[in-house]
């Protein structure tokens, strides 16, 4: 296993190196720079902005001191946000992108799951297609129609919760709602999927066979196997889930990392997008990782391979 | 077993999920009681340094925490108070000021604030080193721009000297009888040199000091807490000169960017104050909520800008053909419920101030001078591209100007939808036939709208260069006499009106929707509000409404 990992970790190297390259180079090739504003400064201004954050170097020159910088943990400055380092921004904005995210994923699980099963248990009747078409359409309705939505019924008409803010302990329950129910409703299909296929299984059968309640044969034997495909599921959406969601921070005005993401490449934040994207992708590689693991701990007809 | 288990543990996540369920008292209220007032603040500022930030959301919370030599007068828009400074005089011609920093100025930390701090401060925004990209107002200072520039290095020679602790001398290029107006400016405003000295921070931008905890300022609050995307919460500050007369406990900033965020956390009691109104919901909000909305002058414009380097727009004709074909009330009046069509290019908010050329909607006119310029009826005439930044608002107006630009004149246009960098540089490299932008005055003189389009200046986008109108910009600013100086810079604007490489479309009235028991909050042409003349209504007062 430790071999496993260490080779794993070995990989992400390579692909870190390239996602960076990418990023750098792509981010600067877009119009426009960090400093170009409606009020256009004299160029003169110009040359000594860009001289104090290093870009009149040839870009070669400025990745490799990026490249420097970063491997010492060191992810710059941002242009937009004054005097404030990425590495700043990212840990006061991460843990509350990890928080939601982290939420949303347990509100996924928890909704999802059971919906799954159910739907699998109770094949073709009216459980099982409510179920599927309850997940249906959490999967159709985007995070910008339900948010808002759910904030106008429980936030604004009811008055149980804040329609926006991070403020509250009650200010998770909303968003995380909101991002979870895509991922619920995901979940859902996958384990119904995954349940379907492992109850025709022999050891199913030979467990009915022998006598055993429908309820320990679903839960305590069928739903391991069942889980597989959303085990694989869950890598990408534990990534994407705790590394914020522009839509649902922005609809919910939760200062999370999703954010900074998608506002610093719109300001042309170099730095800031580099260090959003660069953690971005230690975090999915980590989570990929993790399920790895996890999928050979489930099931024991694979191996550390 | 398992199943139990998982029941409960399903029962237990809902019962976490409902806990915080059931009305509760909204935050405004709360605020109220605590007397603290919440306001959206459009969006996250980019730092609080007044000499290296640029933007309206920076400024909305500078002038909480800062204070310039005279302030506005909110019950008079355009006219100003005493702020650090309890008196002040000028030379007849208004090119020599000196102003009294009054015995009690101190900085939050309870330091006596001097005449020499604006020396520093302006000595620190003019350093090239620092970059600040709005240094050039302080241009009318005599030298000012010389030593920005880097052809003089010795601060003295610029004209403005401590000359004891409590008297501040400026000594201009020329006549400026608007310059307390200038003065209201946070480029204008004091820093703290021991905090700025301690940092390194005269030259470099990329220091900490601008933080709760270290910003010391001279305002009415001071800097508590700031939690980027979320919060910037200020505090009434106990050494500022006036704090009797300052009433609020605290302001906290929400930085929203969203209009319709803002306007549910409204709705729900969670803002005093939001910094707009959706578009497409003003009517609605005119019409049944006038207890909320307010929709205020100011000082801004939307206009048309035209490559005036590029055939066909290089002809005046074609351009005043497109200018007489906009209906501009229709658009404000049906398109985007908003504002008042613009009849020149300076908002008619300065008293006394005035132009000669108005524009009329005219397409019989338009149709005769696009065939007089060999397009009869759009014949021959390219298709040209409209240059649009992304957003709703510019969409449906861009989509209107096509509509009566086919229908009157046969012109045919492409909408080119950009985002807000790309769009900049397709204007830097004049990539466009047209485009839609909007200005907002700095201060309240009709020059912050008419310098922009003289040759050479970075927001003059259309490669518009007439001799006469800058040489009457120039020469306006000899001249002492307010209303004569007014008549010179309204002949300038009718050359602009006639040549029309702008073309002025609608004024932009402030739109947002305020608590009704919030006080003190009153129309500003530049959207200033000093925080110590608001307050909430008293309780008793409240409840009859």
């Amino acid at each position: 296993m430790f071999k496993f990992i260490l080779n794993r970790l070995l990989q992400a190297i390579p692909v870190l190196f390239i996602i960076v390259a990418m990023t750098f180079f792509m981010v600067r090739a877009a119009p426009g720079g960090p400093f170009s504003q409606e009020r256009k400064v004299s160029q003169q201004i110009l040359e000594k902005m860009n001289e104090h954050y290093g870009l009149n170097d040839p870009v070669y020159v400025q990745f490799f001191n990026y490249l420097k910088h970063a491997l010492q943990g060191d992810l710059g400055y941002s242009y937009k946000h004054e005097g404030r380092t990425v590495n700043e921004m990212i840990a006061e904005s991460f843990p509350v992108s990890l928080k939601l995210g982290a939420l949303s994923l347990l509100f996924a699980v928890g909704v999802g799951i059971p919906a799954g099963v159910l739907g699998a248990v109770k094949k073709n009747t009216f459980w099982d297609y409510s179920a599927m078409s309850v997940a249906l359409m959490g999967i159709c309705l985007p995070t910008f129609v339900v948010g808002p939505l759910i904030s106008l019924i429980f936030g604004l008409w009811l008055g149980w919760f804040n329609v926006s803010g991070w403020f509250e302990s009650g200010d998770v329950v909303l968003p995380s709602i909101t991002l979870g129910l895509a991922y619920a409703a995901y979940i859902a299909r996958l384990t119904r999927g995954g349940m379907l296929d492992v109850l025709n299984q022999d050891y199913i059968r030979t467990a009915r066979a022998k006598g055993l309640s429908p309820s320990a044969i679903v839960w305590k034997h069928a739903l391991k196997g069942g889980l597989l495909p959303v085990v694989s599921f869950m890598g990408p959406a534990l990534a994407g889930l705790i590394s914020g969601s522009f839509v649902v921070e922005t609809i919910f005005q939760i200062p999370g990392l999703g954010r900074h993401f998608v506002n610093a490449a719109l300001s042309r934040d170099y730095t800031m997008v580099l260090g959003t994207v660069l953690f971005y992708a230690v975090m999915i590689i980590i989570a990929n990782l993790v399920v790895d693991i996890l999928q050979v701990v489930l099931n024991p007809r694979l191996k550390y391979e | 077993m398992f199943k139990k288990r998982f029941i409960i543990l399903c029962a237990l996540f809902l019962a976490l999920f409902l806990t915080a369920c059931g009305r509760k008292e909204r935050p405004v209220d709360l605020a109220v009681k605590e007397g603290i007032l919440i306001i959206d603040n459009g969006s996250e500022p980019e730092g609080l340094d007044p000499h290296t930030v640029t933007g309206f959301p920076e400024h909305r919370i500078l002038m909480a925490l800062y204070e310039g030599l005279v302030i506005e007068n909110p019950d008079v828009p355009g006219d100003y108070l005493p702020g650090v400074a309890d008196t002040w005089i000028s030379n007849p011609d208004h090119s020599v000021w000196t102003f009294h920093i009054r015995d009690n100025a101190h900085w939050s930390n309870g330091d006596r604030l001097v005449a020499e701090d604006f020396v520093y401060a302006h000595n620190r925004i003019l350093n090239a080193e620092l970059g600040s990209e709005y240094a050039e107002m302080l241009y009318p200072i005599l030298n000012a721009e010389a030593f920005h520039d880097g052809e003089i290095s010795d601060f003295s020679e610029v004209g403005v000297k401590a000359l004891d602790d409590s008297t501040l001398q400026y000594t201009l290029k020329g006549p400026t009888a608007y310059f307390p107006q200038m003065l209201m400016h946070y480029t204008y405003w004091p820093v703290h040199r021991p905090t700025i000295e301690a940092f390194n921070a005269f030259s470099d931008r990329t220091t900490n000091w601008a933080r709760p905890g270290t910003l010391i300022g001279n305002g009415p609050f001071v800097l508590k807490n700031w939690v980027t995307n979320q919060v910037i919460e200020v505090e009434a500050n106990p050494h500022y000169w006036d704090a009797a007369t300052v009433k609020l406990k605290g302001i906290r900033f929400l930085p929203i960017d969203n209009r319709d965020t803002a306007e549910r956390m409204f709705l729900a009691g969670q803002l005093h104050k939001t910094d707009s109104v959706p578009f497409n919901k003003r009517r609605h909000y005119r019409d049944t909520r006038s207890d909320v909305f307010h929709e205020d002058e100011f000082f801004a414009d939307s206009y048309v800008g035209v490559n005036c380097r590029k055939s066909p727009l290089d002809d005046i004709r074609v351009r005043r053909a497109l200018y007489l074909a906009i209906n501009d009330q229709l658009i404000t009046e049906s398109v985007t419920f908003n504002g008042d069509a613009a009849l020149c290019w300076v908002p008619p908010v300065i008293q006394n101030y005035d132009n000669s050329i108005k524009r009329d909607y005219d397409p019989e006119m338009a149709r005769a001078l696009l065939a007089e310029a060999g397009y009869p009826g759009g014949e021959g005439l390219r298709p040209l591209d409209l240059l649009i930044v992304n957003t709703d608002t510019n969409k449906i107006v861009s989509e209107t100007y096509q509509e009566m630009w086919r229908s009157e004149l046969g012109v045919k246009i492409n909408v080119v939808n950009e985002e807000w960098k790309v769009f900049l540089d397709s204007l830097a490299q004049g990539n466009f036939d047209l485009f839609t932008m909007a200005w907002i005055g700095d201060y309240i003189d009709p020059s912050t709208f008419l310098g922009m389009m003289t040759e050479g200046n970075g927001n003059n986008h259309t490669g518009w260069v007439n001799k006469e109108y800058d040489r009457l910009l120039e020469e306006s600013s000899y001249i002492a006499d307010p209303d004569a100086r007014y008549k010179v810079l309204g002949q300038a604007e009718d050359i602009l009106m006639t040549e029309l490489p702008i073309l002025p479309s609608s004024t932009n009235p402030r739109v947002y929707l305020l608590d009704n028991r919030v006080r003190g909050w009153k129309s500003h042409p530049i959207d200033n509000h000093p925080y110590k003349f608001i307050y909430f209504a008293p309780e008793n007062e409240s409840e009859s409404e």
